[in-house]
């Protein structure tokens, strides 16, 4: 009975960590989607309404789930109440604070971080070349997020409950 | 007697606040924190913040100009005073502009913007130019910071003698820069506006192609300029004229600094059409504003009834003469 016990006790959690590893991978991809579809809506606001900053990243919070939506409403945040920080480094401070609940990579957010230290600081022509450029680099990421789902997240998961077996068997 | 005399020690201490207010928090932070050190008293006289790269950054007051220390007082001497980094002035023109250069392209082309409160922003950096005009203004290397003062009755001991019984004559103000030329127009619509003394309100319309006579932020005057006073903000003041008479059928049209060819024609349209004009124009004095192309014909076709001119003699806003039709002079002001 204790045996059974123990062999739950390792089975299950092993199971979940391969599940959630599984699943973080479709959330990157997702992330990355919701990205894209964020800076598609900013460069709207600033190419064809030349909203300021603040109330285009308000605005283009209120389109978008998740996480990401909560780096875009942080950043509207801090330029409103701002102690004369810049747009870069509110978008960073943003970056920087919810990087914990994000699944995206390194490089995702070094793209991040690039993209954040052109912002707002140029006319309309050249803002719609960086958020351009930025996009374009999102739709490569998430090209290589996405076939990196497809081939390992149906591994992670059974890999997750293989190594449970795994270590139970060995163990009894 | 000068004008800034006259301002009462309540509005001074207000210009003050208002600087504190409406100016500082558009400074970048490393800026602000020298700055938020100077006594009130001391910004009450402000009349331009000039910030250049690699030069102390510099505070021109109403009799002095003075540099900002590096322990943050306004000092005399230009060794111990801050020096400014272009990464000051990049943090400051961010903060000017909301974090968002892209919703001021037009200002960034004309190389200044309108604050909250009026006050007005120069710059001067590299220019782009496309198909030969200039397209917009990148790497800026100085700021002029120009405290926009609302000095009421300002115009109050000279108003009578721009009238011919109950008419409002066309007036013209010829001052040089920072004489308080546009303060004075202010406050000149704004009391017409309003009506003063036996003087019943009438309809105003200001043309204000540079946004400086009203100040407006979002189409919205920041200046008291009077309650029956229309503002046609950033218009070019030619075809902003024609417009008014058109759209707004006004009593009276104010502008700043009419000058070149295409407005003599719009005056004219505007006299014809039975409406008062002020106006501004720069110049020393009367005979030297004459013989500047474009006001000068204005002046020699005796458009204008009455010339101000005003100099800084006694402080801004020293009115110097005032000439009717004939160019006599019909009162000396503060000689």
């Amino acid at each position: 009975m204790l045996k059974l016990l123990g062999a739950f006790l390792i089975i299950i959690p092993c199971g979940l960590i391969g599940l959630r590893l599984g699943r973080n991978l479709s959330r990157r991809a997702e992330e990355l989607r919701q990205l894209q579809f964020a800076l598609q809506s900013l460069e709207t606001e600033i190419v064809f309404a030349a909203t300021p900053l603040p109330d285009a990243m308000k605005s283009v919070a209120g389109q978008i789930n998740g996480e990401i939506s909560e780096v875009f409403n942080q950043t509207a945040t801090e330029l409103v109440n701002g102690q004369g920080q810049t747009a870069a480094e509110a978008w960073h401070n943003s970056l920087k604070e919810k990087e914990s609940s994000l699944v995206l990579n390194k490089s995702d957010m070094a793209i991040l971080e690039q993209f954040g230290q052109g912002l707002g600081i140029s006319d309309r022509e050249d803002q719609k070349k960086r958020l351009t450029m930025a996009r374009m680099q999102l739709v490569g990421r998430e090209k290589q997020a996405e076939s990196e789902r497809r081939q390992f997240q149906k591994l992670w998961q059974s890999l997750g409950w293989m190594m449970g077996f795994l270590i139970t068997l060995l163990l009894i | 007697m000068t004008i800034l005399m006259r301002q009462t020690v309540l509005e001074k201490s207000l210009t003050g606040e208002r600087i504190c207010r409406e100016i500082f928090p558009f400074l970048a932070p490393e800026l602000r924190n020298l700055i938020e050190k100077i006594s009130l008293e001391k910004l009450n006289d402000l009349e331009e913040i000039r910030l250049r790269i690699g030069a102390p950054v510099l505070f021109r007051c109403t009799g002095s100009d003075l540099y900002l220390g590096r322990q943050g007082s306004l000092i005399n001497s230009r060794q111990q005073a801050f020096i400014c980094t272009s990464e000051i002035i990049k943090k400051t023109v961010m903060m000017m502009c909301n974090c968002s250069v892209y919703a001021l392209e037009e200002e960034m082309q004309k190389g200044y913007l309108t604050l909250s409160g009026g006050h007005r922003a120069g710059f001067t950096g590299h220019t782009v130019i496309e198909a030969g005009r200039i397209k917009t203004l990148k790497q800026i290397s100085s700021i002029n910071i120009r405290v926009a003062r609302f000095i009421p009755g300002a115009a109050a001991r000279i108003l009578r003698h721009l009238f011919q019984g109950r008419q409002l004559q066309h007036t013209i103000i010829i001052s040089p820069p920072r004489c308080g030329k546009t303060t004075l127009l202010r406050d000149i619509v704004a009391a017409i506006s309003n009506g003063f003394a036996e003087f019943s309100p009438v309809q105003v319309a200001v043309v204000d192609e540079r946004s400086e006579i009203a100040g407006c932020r979002d189409g919205v005057p920041q200046m008291p300029v009077g309650h029956c006073t229309d503002v046609l903000d950033a218009c070019p003041k030619a075809e902003g004229m024609m417009m008014l008479v058109r759209s707004m059928g006004p009593e009276v049209i104010a502008t700043d600094e009419i000058g070149s060819l295409a407005d003599v024609a719009a005056i004219q349209e505007v006299i014809n059409a039975g409406i008062k004009l002020i106006a501004t124009a720069h110049g020393r004095n009367l005979e030297e504003a004459t013989a500047r192309p474009g006001i000068g014909e204005i002046i020699q076709q005796r458009f204008f009834s009455r010339y101000v001119v005003l100099s800084r003699r006694k402080g801004p806003g020293t009115v110097e003469v005032i000439y009717n039709s004939e160019f006599q002079a019909i009162w000396k002001g503060d000689g």
